[in-house]
């Protein structure tokens, strides 16, 4: 795993964290092991590098994952996150943020993705760009996150399925 | 004469010489002033995503193709979409990822970065055929309706410039690179001018180069002065390659006086922005800047001047004045 890849996990742990930080509101410590997230249900998150834009070969295995995934399983545990580098200033900002909705609604509709995106204003997801379109597997029974680079091999594609339908 | 007096006598001849080249004093270089003519897309339009290739034909139609939706559009003088076609796949008429687009009489040349061969369309957008090509094309002129010239890229040995006929057939082909240059290295763009010369600009070197069709270079430049192009070492299965990290050049075009517009990467002082004006024998005739970065430089048969700008979602036309 480079250090982009680990830089990637390493961001969705601390988000991870702070959700289940907060869904586990401050009480008297009891001698109990702490519980695992429960409750949110499994979940993918598919991280996307706006700058991958302009890479083919990233944007058709991106196309290639989507194609996999049933309708009803991209509209209910499905959440895009396009990562972009921080302009300078307020304006080119709002004019980045503008551009990169833009093209990702072309995108969208040529390939007929249904899961909602989200761009990354606050570039949290900075430090992973460059590696690639990559996918967050957030399984709940397990307690665990596994990052899974795109495109995936056959067996890793079985693997978040099995996981997304549960 | 002591050293002091040859150090500055050296000097003062170094600077004369240095501009000799140019061939003009400080005072009266040519300068040349962009007016934007038209611009197509905005955010809050639907007109382009991400512009990859652009051609203008001879009635001043202006094709576009389009990254993001798969597509080829065509607008009018005035920046109007009168048409599309292409959706992603790839089958006739379909786009995996657009790139390289060119226009010649009452056809248009487009290629597929995912996808080998050209596809030829009238200009109508109707799919009319497809030129087979051995090695993806990295960049691609139309010579006439039923020939093009493109440069091919190879992964191992060097590139070539050749000219195809509308079935394939290899009519002629330039050996212009360097195969010690190392990986990548003869990566470049061209241009074709109307005595069947070829002006190439290298992505990765500081050089540009005339050939003429039978392979005589006819010059070499040098344009962005003494800088090294950055390179990077990554390990494959072939053991460690060395491949640069900094373009150089981004395209190459020419106006109706034989003059070349040369836009400069990321090497040049604005990077994707500086155009670099060479006369027919590759002096420098005069430079400008882009307001925005662009990878792609088109110039129709009014010398008017075609850019990217916003990222992709934006195609300007400039008047180019000359003072």
């Amino acid at each position: 795993m480079n250090s982009r890849l680990v830089a990637w996990v390493a961001v969705a742990a601390v988000l991870m964290l702070t959700a289940v930080a907060g869904m586990f509101p401050a009480s008297p410590v009891q001698a109990e092991p702490a519980p695992v997230a429960r409750g949110a249900g499994n979940a993918c998150w598919v991280l996307m590098d706006f700058d991958a834009f302009s890479c083919g070969l990233c944007l058709d295995a991106l196309v290639d994952f989507c194609r996999a995934l049933p309708q009803t399983v991209q509209e209910r545990c499905v959440r895009g996150i396009l990562a972009c580098r921080a302009p300078q200033g307020k304006e080119a900002a709002a004019r980045q943020a503008g551009i990169i909705a833009k093209k990702w609604n072309g995108f969208r509709k040529a390939n007929d993705i249904r899961f909602p995106v989200f761009i990354d204003a606050g570039h949290l997801f900075a430090a992973g760009l460059g590696s690639g379109p990559a996918v967050l597997l957030f399984d709940e029974n397990a307690g665990t996150i596994r990052l899974y680079p795109l495109p995936l091999r056959p067996a890793q594609l079985e693997d978040v399925l099995a996981i997304l339908r549960k | 004469m002591n050293i002091r007096t040859w150090t500055v006598v050296s000097a003062f001849v170094a600077v004369v010489l240095a501009g000799a080249p140019f061939g003009r004093a400080g005072g009266d270089v040519p300068k040349i002033v962009i007016e934007e003519a038209l611009s197509i897309g905005t955010i809050d339009d639907d007109l382009l995503y991400q512009l990859t290739g652009v051609a203008v034909d001879s009635d001043g139609f202006i094709y576009v193709l389009d990254g993001m939706d798969y597509s080829l559009k065509k607008f009018d003088a005035g920046g109007l979409l009168v048409g599309k076609t292409g959706r992603k796949g790839q089958g006739p008429g379909e786009f995996k990822a657009p790139r390289l687009l060119d226009c010649s009489g009452s056809r248009l040349f487009a290629t597929d970065q995912n996808n080998p061969g050209i596809q030829v369309f009238d200009r109508d957008l109707t799919f009319k055929t497809a030129i087979p090509c051995r090695s993806a094309v990295q960049a691609m002129r139309a010579l006439g309706p039923d020939k093009v010239a493109v440069l091919t890229m190879r992964a191992l040995g060097a590139s070539s410039l050749q000219v195809l006929n509308a079935e394939g057939t290899l009519l002629s082909e330039l050996s212009f690179a360097d195969p010690k240059a190392g990986l990548l290295m003869d990566s470049a763009s061209f241009t074709a001018l109307p005595d069947g010369s070829f002006v190439i600009a290298y992505l990765f070197q500081d050089r540009v180069e005339r050939w003429t069709a039978e392979g005589r270079r006819v010059w070499s430049r040098a344009v962005l002065g003494p800088k090294k192009v950055p390179t990077t070492k990554m390990d494959s299965p072939l053991g460690s390659l060395t491949l640069p990290t900094e373009t150089c050049f981004h395209d190459i075009a020419a106006d109706s006086r034989g003059r070349l517009f040369v836009l400069g990467g990321r090497m040049a002082k604005n990077a994707a922005r500086d155009v670099f004006v060479l006369d027919a024998d590759g002096r420098l005739f005069t430079t400008f800047t882009l307001p925005d970065t662009s990878h792609c430089l088109v110039i129709d048969g009014k010398d008017q001047l075609y850019v990217r700008a916003n990222e992709g979602i934006t195609l300007k036309k400039y008047r180019m004045r000359y003072e």
